[in-house]
């Protein structure tokens, strides 16, 4: 970095603002990413992906500052026109010195974003080799850029050499190409050669500019019949012989496909928990991940402790819509647009709404501050002390709703 | 021959450029600004007038317009003359033309962020500056065609094919997109609804794209290329076959904005196969500007006018092979609604109109001021940087894109949607907002360091106002009909009316068959009985929606997918919106689609939800509506907004603007009293008031549970 500095005119440092600005509107981020949880260490130096780029980014600085180490050097020994052709190449570096900070201040932004829980029972979506998909665009347009300056650089260091005399320019010298250009273009494109030009050059002239009457060029002209014949043939296909299907037998495909999914899941799985089987669960990692539920989407209206706020308290013994583990799946499930409750049904899956509703029944009696006064009717549970076990076996429904909720 | 002497008008196109490069700053800058609204999204400072549904039809008329469009004109002003050997018809008409142009954006600017809008993507301005435009319009086609009319060359070059056609189809789009009924002074209604104007809005935007940033940059590119190379012209017939294939074809596409929406399946599928056809006549303008420089590539490495112009025509190229991909139904099943497409229209305009401004300018001002440029160096830095931040813009999108896509649909095994909140597909994407904001702040840099290099240019040099020229008048008494040996096509060309008419004829075709079955046959349409007009609190939710450009970010079209259908609701169907002047799809998804949004939510959620949308959803980046909350309603315009919907063909009873706020109150009363019931005191003339009661109709109708008796709304409790 030394020999960025050191070399760089101070016309140059402007270069730098949009990194100050890049970094106060990441420290913004951080500020306003709401934290849930507090910031795990960040798991991207761990990660095998991230540290291939890293060093990548990192093999590639070496060479960009050795390179540009060797134009100063080269400059310092030659004319001080050559300096410029330096300072050029070091002012894109400047770019780079600002590009390489930046993504381990975008780290830190990952860690506290990578730490909080969307929505807590979903499994956050896995990326290119476990690593955000941001952080891996990023470091590769870093890289992208660092390819871009090393090239810029060999050739700066070329046009030196040449300049000293120490390499002869082979670029006005017929250089046999790796594509062979000419014929492609001939082959390709049927165009008349440059130095047969006169031959299609027309009588037209516009303010200097002439025009030549190649042919058309093969690829695209076949190129644009087919398009053609495949137009013919897609409308056919959708509208005149039907073997395509339409949107809606699309989906109604699509449906039926899921259904039949659906179905075989359920084989596999069992029923699928509702207001009628649901029973109260009382294991702390179920009570756990149902508070963190609880934390995602229903503090807003019932209070981070139950207390409620739009919505009624859910510490008291009172219930505008039953208490009890099924009558509480079920205002969950369903909701009760009228009175404001959202139905969730289509946003938490069957058994995290079982979690949240034995959660939320644990919330009875804990008496948070704030509590917003009774609404409902008082809820009392109908207490059947079961006989024996037996009996709570066969009627797991009729034990949960005997369960003791104080 | 005699040879005349005369001057170039080197002002209006000077000034057209300078107008170019102010609005092309704003644009950006307002750009810039609405994309880290998605960031931050308190970033409007709790201003309606900032807010991004307010400012993203700003930006996009900002760059569209004003950018591209003062770029259009300053090209077209200098090119013309030139090739035409003639000065521009009327310095008049010129005169009137730039500060018409530069009022209506004036105008567009303002009005915009007042919230003043008709809700229709890219011709969002109202009416009386609709009317302006196509004044301005004419104006500058009475101007064109009285330069060639007096032009000293015979036949029209290629460029002019093409400025001929942009200036006729751009007044047919917009004379017929822009049929919409006044309200008031700044409120009009979209004659259509629905389907029907869904098709011929996005028969519109779709061909703004063409014939507002295509055709007339491919003239431009036509003259500046080989002008800039000193390189003959590739094919004489490439340009004759390319350009009445693309004018043709380009008409056609527009049905590709609406693919799995309610419009009928034969219309998507025109909009399918002329997009696909499309690729070759686009391509034969990127071929014929790219082989024009065989034999100068050396010349490229070394001036910058044409490092600008290859990538812009690379961009080009690129965009249009992406765009014709873009409309097959499969791919199409991922863009639409996501940040691809917002990738794609920046490739375009970043990479093709951006660069070849940049080219253009770069190559205009030392011929204005009579002197080398300031600065090849920060030329070239312009564009790198602009080039890097086409790149760092997007790429992060399209990859937020197929993130996004991938989480909409999945789902567990189980059959329900793995991420059911939508919210968890936007936050997932916010550091991808970020990083495009990046690309666009690099973009906007190099852009002002352009405008350093090119004052000071200006600064140094002499401007030169009018440039002398002579040459050979040209005598109409010669003109052969038909000269033996020359290509048919010469004859269109020295007939400049005759070619007026026949692009007119050839881009009304497509336009023609996909609108007039859409509105013709009934069946295009399938009616839907429990379908009922918005009653009049409802009508003027609506207008606050159209007013906060909600459609910016919220789609109103569930298609007929899977995980769309388990995600919103039943799939929208045509009949549903033939009351829906205009119609409110959108054609992208930064929230969730409300289509279906009616009794999703009680009403104190949505009023918390507008108060501040994270209260109800943590982390949510929509911006906050409190000035919903204290703002009264405008019941006055009421009745008016009545009378133009029956006019319109929307069947209240005969006699209902009278009534019709009364019906307003009591449902205004309704809705307070329930809002009450959950705690919340309001009045009841807020604009929230409405605003909920549209939202809790939306979608709603199709159940066939709304019983709605004008005149007698909410008078008993249901």
């Amino acid at each position: 970095m030394k020999t960025v500095q050191s070399n760089a005119r101070s016309n140059s440092y402007w270069m730098l603002l949009p990194a100050m600005l890049f970094f106060t509107l990441s420290g913004f981020a951080q500020q306003a990413t709401p934290v849930v949880k507090p910031a795990e260490p960040s798991p991207v130096f761990s990660n095998p992906t991230f540290l291939i780029l890293l060093v990548t980014a990192l093999i590639l600085m070496g060479i960009i500052i050795s390179l540009s180490g060797t134009i100063r050097n080269l400059a310092d020994t030659g004319r001080a026109n050559l300096r410029k052709k330096g300072n050029s190449s070091l002012l894109s570096m400047l770019v780079l010195a600002f590009l390489l900070p930046l993504s381990s201040s975008a780290q830190e932004v990952v860690a506290v974003v990578a730490s909080e829980p969307a929505s807590t029972n979903y499994m956050p979506p896995a990326f290119i080799g476990g690593l955000d998909s941001w952080v891996f665009v990023f470091m590769m347009l870093t890289i992208l850029v660092e390819v871009i300056i090393v090239f810029g650089l060999i050739r700066s260091i070329r046009q030196l050499l040449i300049g000293f005399g120490f390499q002869t320019d082979t670029s006005e010298e017929p250089v046999k190409p790796w594509i062979n250009w000419k014929w492609l273009d001939r082959q390709l494109n049927d165009a008349v050669p440059l130095e047969n030009e006169a031959a299609v050059m027309t009588d037209h002239e516009y303010d200097g500019i002439r025009e030549l009457d190649n042919n058309l060029p093969p690829w695209w002209k076949y190129g644009f019949y087919f398009t053609i014949v495949f137009g013919i043939v897609y409308l056919f296909n959708y509208h005149i012989s039907h073997s395509s299907p339409l949107q809606t037998e699309e989906y109604q495909a699509q449906m039926m496909e899921a259904d039949s999914l659906k179905k075989a899941h359920l084989k596999e799985a069992g029923a699928i928990i509702d207001e009628n089987n649901v029973v109260y669960l009382t294991d702390a990692a179920s009570l756990t991940t149902a508070k963190e539920i609880y934390i995602g989407n229903c503090v807003a209206c019932h209070g981070q402790g139950g207390e409620g706020g739009v919505g009624p308290n859910l510490t008291d013994a009172y219930w505008i819509n039953g208490g009890g583990i099924q009558n509480v799946f079920k205002t969950l499930k369903y909701g009760v647009p009228a009175k404001g409750m959202i139905a969730w049904q289509g946003q938490i899956k069957p058994e995290a709404m079982q979690k949240l509703a034995s959660y939320v029944l644990t919330l009875q009696g804990t008496n948070p501050a704030n509590p917003k006064a009774p609404q409902g009717d008082i809820w009392t549970d109908v207490v059947t002390v079961p006989t024996d076990s037996l009996a709570v076996k066969t009627d797991t429904s009729k034990a949960t709703a005997a369960m003791e909720v104080k | 021959m005699e040879v005349e002497r005369f001057q170039y008008d080197n002002r209006t196109p000077r000034d057209f450029a300078i107008a170019s490069i102010i609005f092309g700053l704003v644009g950006m800058l307002v750009g810039l600004y609405i994309a880290l609204e998605l960031v931050f999204p308190n970033l409007n400072l709790g201003l309606p007038y900032t807010s991004f549904g307010r400012l993203r039809p700003l930006h996009t008329n900002a760059v569209i317009f004003a950018f591209v469009g003062n770029g259009i004109f300053a090209g077209v002003y200098y090119s013309l003359q030139r090739l035409l050997k003639a000065r521009m018809f009327s310095d008049a008409l010129s005169r009137i033309h730039f500060w018409g142009w530069q009022l209506i954006i004036a105008a567009a600017a303002i009005s915009l962020p007042l919230g003043f809008t008709s809700g229709k993507e890219y011709a969002e301005l109202e009416w009386p500056i609709d009317i302006a435009i196509t004044l301005i319009w004419v104006v500058f086609g009475v101007n064109m065609f009285g330069t060639i009319v007096k032009r000293r060359v015979q036949h029209l070059y290629v460029a002019i094919w093409f400025y001929i056609a942009t200036f006729v189809t751009v007044a047919v789009l917009h004379i017929v997109n822009s049929f919409e009924y006044p309200v008031s002074f700044l409120k009009s209604y979209s004659a259509y609804a629905g389907v029907q104007d869904a098709l011929v809005q996005w028969w519109y935007g779709h061909n703004a794209v063409a014939f507002f940033l295509t055709t007339p940059y491919l003239g431009l590119m036509y003259y500046f290329v080989p002008k800039a190379a000193g390189r003959p012209v590739y094919s004489y017939r490439l340009s004759i076959v390319h350009f009445w294939a693309l004018i043709f074809l380009y008409i056609w596409a527009g049905p590709h904005h609406l693919l799995y929406t309610a419009l009928p399946d034969w219309a998507q599928s025109l909009g399918v196969v002329f997009s696909l056809m499309l690729i070759a006549p686009s391509w034969g303008g990127m071929i014929n500007g790219l082989l024009t420089l065989r034999g100068a590539w050396d010349k490229v490495r070394e001036d910058v006018v044409l490092k600008f112009m290859v990538v812009a025509i690379t961009a080009y190229g690129m965009s249009t092979f992406e765009g014709p991909m873009l409309s097959l139904k499969n791919v199409n099943a991922i863009a639409h609604f996501t940040d691809w497409i917002i990738a794609h229209v920046h490739i375009g305009a970043l990479g093709w109109n951006g660069m070849l401004t940049f080219g253009m300018l770069y190559w205009l001002f030392p011929r204005f001021y009579g002197r080398e440029l300031f600065s090849k160096k920060l030329a070239n830095f312009h564009f790198w940087i602009a080039t890097l931040g086409i790149m760092f813009y997007a790429i992060p999108l399209y990859w937020a894109a197929l993130t996004q896509f991938e989480m909409w649909r999945e789902f567990t095994s189980d059959g329900f949607l793995r991420y059911p909140n939508f919210l968890e597909t936007v936050t997932q994407i916010i550091p991808m907002y970020a990083l495009r904001s990046l690309g666009g702040l690099l973009y906007l840099i190099g852009f002002l360091v352009m405008i350093y290099n090119l004052t000071k240019t200006a600064f140094a040099g002499k401007f030169i106002p009018n440039e002398s020229a002579e040459a050979a008048a040209l005598s109409f008494a010669h003109t052969p009909a038909h000269q033996t040996g020359e290509h048919w096509h010469r004859v269109i060309e020295r007939r400049p009316f005759q070619m007026l008419l026949l692009s007119l004829v050839v881009i009304l075709i497509g336009g023609m068959v996909e609108m007039v079955p859409t509105f013709l046959i009934k069946n295009n349409i399938p009616t839907i009985a429990s379908v009922q007009p918005y009653t009049p609190l409802e009508l003027q939710g609506r207008d606050i929606y159209v007013r906060e450009g909600c459609y910016t970010c919220h789609s109103q079209m569930i298609r007929p997918f899977r995980f769309e259908t388990e995600r919103y609701g039943e799939y929208s169907k045509a009949g549903e919106f033939i009351y829906d002047h205009p119609f409110q799809w959108g054609s992208k998804r930064t929230g969730p689609d409300l289509h279906r949004e009616g009794g999703k939510y009680p009403d104190s959620w949505h009023y918390n939800h507008m108060d501040d949308p994270r209260t109800m959803s943590p982390g949510s980046i929509m911006p906050q509506y409190p000035w919903l909350l204290d703002d009264d309603l405008d019941t006055a315009s009421t009745p008016a907004k009545i009378r133009v919907m029956m006019s319109l063909g929307v069947p209240y009873p005969q006699g209902y603007d009278k009534i019709a706020n009364q019906d307003l109150m009591r449902q205004e009363a309704k809705i307070t009293a329930n809002l009450k019931e959950s705690g919340i005191e309001t009045l009841p003339n807020k604009e929230i008031i409405a605003m909920i009661a549209y939202l809790q109709r939306l979608g709603t109708d199709i159940k066939g549970e709304n019983k709605i008796i004008f005149g007698q709304i909410a008078l008993t409790k249901p």
